[in-house]
């Protein structure tokens, strides 16, 4: 559960930080005025991806123990 | 940790004892914040216009002054802490224990002020941090500054400095105090099981791996901000970067010095936290960086001097007998000062506090004297349109302002030192087992 | 498609600064801030000496640095080669006037409305006979609006304190086919403006039959500007006349 959980918030930390970063860059823009990013707030995603996937380090070791102390 | 009645209510390290001495340090750094903040405010009324910026070119000016080198300087002193802690705990180095929790400390302090700084330098603070949510581009380098510094590795080290403290805040949380709340809230449920060292010390190693090439890649963001610009004569170059890196080393472990000895003092403490070992590491790093960032400026300096392409050439005289020359030279006798005394100290292998702090205040101006002439020259002598060379002096408002960082930095930490043990508790249920010198 | 282009010819300018006054008056800008801004150099010693005049205007790079360099959009470039501001977007971070080699950028460092030229105190109640109560200085409602396909406030807005602004080759006279205020004083015809993909305009025709340098051209900065005659600054030349402007 716990390991689970960590993975998986990095691995939607990163992704988000993927997404958020290629929607924040003009990747295929058609036109040199497009100074936008994909849509508006996209820079937001990387943020939360970044903050995501440190959380996954606090999840890690807060969650709180409930049968997997057994198996370490 | 078992509970065997902890009905003690002192707690270690002067935690929770504000003494007489701290509130009167904390009212004088609490004075000049609010200088601070009022000059702040005065300027935010009447505009920019009362700091000494103005725009470069036909109006003579700089458009980053005093609050950019700032900037530079602050987030330069964060680099070392953390990559120290981070060192000490990977390589389990036993000596450098005791003051990891102060190294990050400075790392999140120096962040937290130089991150401000920033938004102070903005001509729209607000659309400043709305924007960078809403639009903010890869391709500038501000994105690194954003993304990576203000939020990355302040968020990374708050959680390294949270994480490692969570065992200490369980111990402290038996105690019966009026900060048992707080250490109650800080541990989390923490119950010191095998199971939970084991978790959090993975957890440890992992950030401890991770935060190195984190603030490498974010920091050298701060000096690509000026490496990138082809158009402006000293700041092009791929050695900023590295040059940023290295002077944000030397600068960031000789605040670190400076602050350990002072925590040293603080805790009227000769041998028993914070041993005289710490100091022989710390004046052995803060001499290597010292000498690489020594070795920098000659680099510079010679390049200078030997081949200096048109448009440089007017910055080249202005940086060596021109209005800059006194901070040029005088930044490069205090690094010379403090390299100098570091080794001599290295050489008869004997650390003395006291002389460590001289080198490390010098080597500290002198950190403070290369970022304003990494900022300022390049603007008001490095036009390449034919414009009158510039001038700057920073006014009242930015004094005070910059003045206000320093405190509030000093208050972020002395306050922390109150709350929390500042040199971390090695038994856990045992305050008196403490580390003591190999 | 259309770009345009400005085309400067040193062999007429007489350094009258007529497009820095136009430029004023056009765009409200305020004490100190020079969007068009003309040189005035002298170069050689007494008695042999020459003086030249070079017009700066921003020149709206294709690879332009103060774009590259906006870390949130608010400096971009248009299709028709325009190098704009959205006043709207700036906070105020200044990058792109260090990253600009040309000097074109300008801050607001205070509210425009104070840093006006106090040329006379028009609170004057004794003035409204000349002035009818008009209270200048006079505010270009144009500069308020939005232009161009993007739809943004581009033309300086109003001039807000605290945000970035430069030359914007006049959008809101271009948008309307006019030529920029400049180009549309200068008596001797030195700033010739227009389309450069339309072969049969005045500026196409004009860089066809003359032979053309640009302003730093090292600097790979593509710019739109083009300088006949002349030659460009150098160390060699001493700017002097510089306009007298407290900031």
């Amino acid at each position: 559960m716990r390991r689970i959980l960590t993975l998986l918030l990095i691995v939607v930390g990163l992704a988000l930080m993927v997404i958020g970063y290629l929607s924040s860059a003009p990747w295929g823009a058609t036109s040199v005025a497009d100074s936008n990013p994909a849509f508006v707030g996209a820079p937001s995603l990387f943020l939360i991806g970044v903050v995501t996937l440190l959380l996954s380090a606090l999840v890690y070791e807060l969650l709180p123990s409930r049968d997997d102390d057994r198996v370490e | 940790m078992t509970s065997d009645t902890k009905s003690r209510t002192v707690l270690p390290q002067g935690v929770g004892k504000f003494s007489a001495k701290w509130l009167m340090f904390t009212a004088a750094m609490v004075a000049v914040l609010v200088i601070g903040i009022l000059a702040y405010l005065y300027e935010a009324n009447q505009g920019m216009i009362v700091t000494g910026m103005a725009n470069t070119g036909t109006q003579g000016g700089v458009t980053w002054g005093l609050y950019v080198v700032m900037v530079e300087y602050f987030i330069g002193v964060s680099l070392a802490g953390i990559v120290l802690a981070a060192f000490a705990y990977v390589f389990n180095v036993k000596v450098l224990r005791p003051i990891s929790r102060l190294a990050v400390l400075l790392t999140v302090g120096s962040l937290m002020v130089g991150v401000l700084a920033v938004l102070i330098d903005l001509g729209k603070p607000i659309r400043g941090i709305i924007n960078m949510l809403l639009y903010v581009r890869p391709q500038s380098p501000f994105f690194g500054t954003f993304m990576l510094v203000a939020v990355g590795v302040l968020l990374t080290s708050l959680l390294y400095l949270y994480l490692d403290g969570r065992r200490d805040a369980a111990y402290l949380a038996e105690f019966d105090s009026s900060l048992r709340w707080y250490h109650r809230l800080w541990a989390a449920g923490y119950s010191d099981t095998q199971a939970e060292r084991e978790r959090h010390r993975r957890t440890m190693f992992w950030l401890s791996i991770l935060v190195v090439p984190l603030v490498v890649i974010a920091l050298s963001t701060e000096g690509l901000v000026f490496g990138i610009q082809v158009g402006r004569p000293g700041w092009f170059g791929s050695l900023q970067g590295p040059d940023f890196l290295v002077l944000a080393a030397a600068s960031g472990l000789a605040n670190l010095i400076v602050l350990t000895a002072i925590v040293r003092r603080v805790l009227h403490d000769d041998y028993v936290l914070i041993g005289r070992s710490v100091f022989k590491w710390l004046g052995g790093l803060l001499l290597a960086a010292t000498a690489v960032a020594l070795y920098f400026q000659v680099v510079e300096l010679f390049t200078l001097l030997y081949a200096t392409p048109g448009n440089e050439r007017l910055l080249a005289d202005a940086l060596l007998r021109g209005p800059y020359a006194w901070i040029f030279w005088l930044g490069l006798v205090l690094l010379g000062l403090g390299l100098v005394l570091l080794v001599l100290q290295a050489a008869r292998r004997e650390w003395s506090v006291g002389l460590l702090v001289v080198a490390s205040v010098a080597i500290s101006t002198s950190a403070v004297a290369e970022r304003y002439l990494t900022v300022i020259p390049s603007q008001t002598h490095g036009m390449l349109l034919p414009y009158e060379p510039g001038s700057y002096f920073p006014t009242w408002v930015e004094f005070a302002v910059v003045g206000g960082l320093f405190a509030l930095g000093a208050l972020l930490i002395g306050l922390f030192i109150k709350v929390f043990p500042i040199v971390p508790l090695n038994g856990a249920d045992s305050d008196k087992e403490v580390l003591v010198d190999a | 498609m259309t770009k345009y282009a400005m085309a400067v010819d040193l062999d007429r300018c007489q350094g009258c600064r007529g497009c820095m006054t136009a430029c004023k008056v056009e765009n409200n800008t305020v004490e100190g801030n020079f969007w068009m801004y003309v040189f005035r150099f002298e170069s050689g010693t007494y008695p042999d000496t020459e003086m030249s005049f070079l017009p700066r205007p921003c020149q709206h790079c294709d690879n332009a640095p103060c774009v590259k360099v906006c870390p949130v959009g608010s400096r971009f470039k248009r299709e028709d080669g325009l190098v704009l501001t959205d006043a709207d977007r700036c906070i105020g971070c200044r990058y792109c006037e260090l990253a600009c080699p040309y000097g074109v950028n300008y801050f607001n460092w205070q509210k425009p409305d104070d840093a006006q030229y106090p040329i006379v105190d028009w609170q004057d109640d004794s003035l409204d006979p000349v002035t009818g109560g008009v209270i200048p200085p006079y505010k270009n409602p144009d500069l308020d609006q939005l232009w161009g396909d993007e739809q943004r406030r581009t033309a300086g807005g109003g001039h807000a304190k605290g945000i970035m602004e430069k030359c914007t080759f006049c959008v809101q006279r271009v948008e309307k086919g006019l030529d920029p205020a400049c180009v549309e004083t200068c008596p001797t015809d030195a700033l010739v403006f227009g389309d450069i993909d339309d072969s049969d305009s005045p500026v196409s025709e004009y860089l066809r039959e003359n032979r053309t340098w640009q302003l730093l051209d090292e600097a790979g900065t593509k710019p739109s500007v083009y300088y006949i005659g002349g030659r460009p600054p150098s160390r060699e030349v001493t700017e002097i006349e510089r306009p007298k402007a407290t900031v």
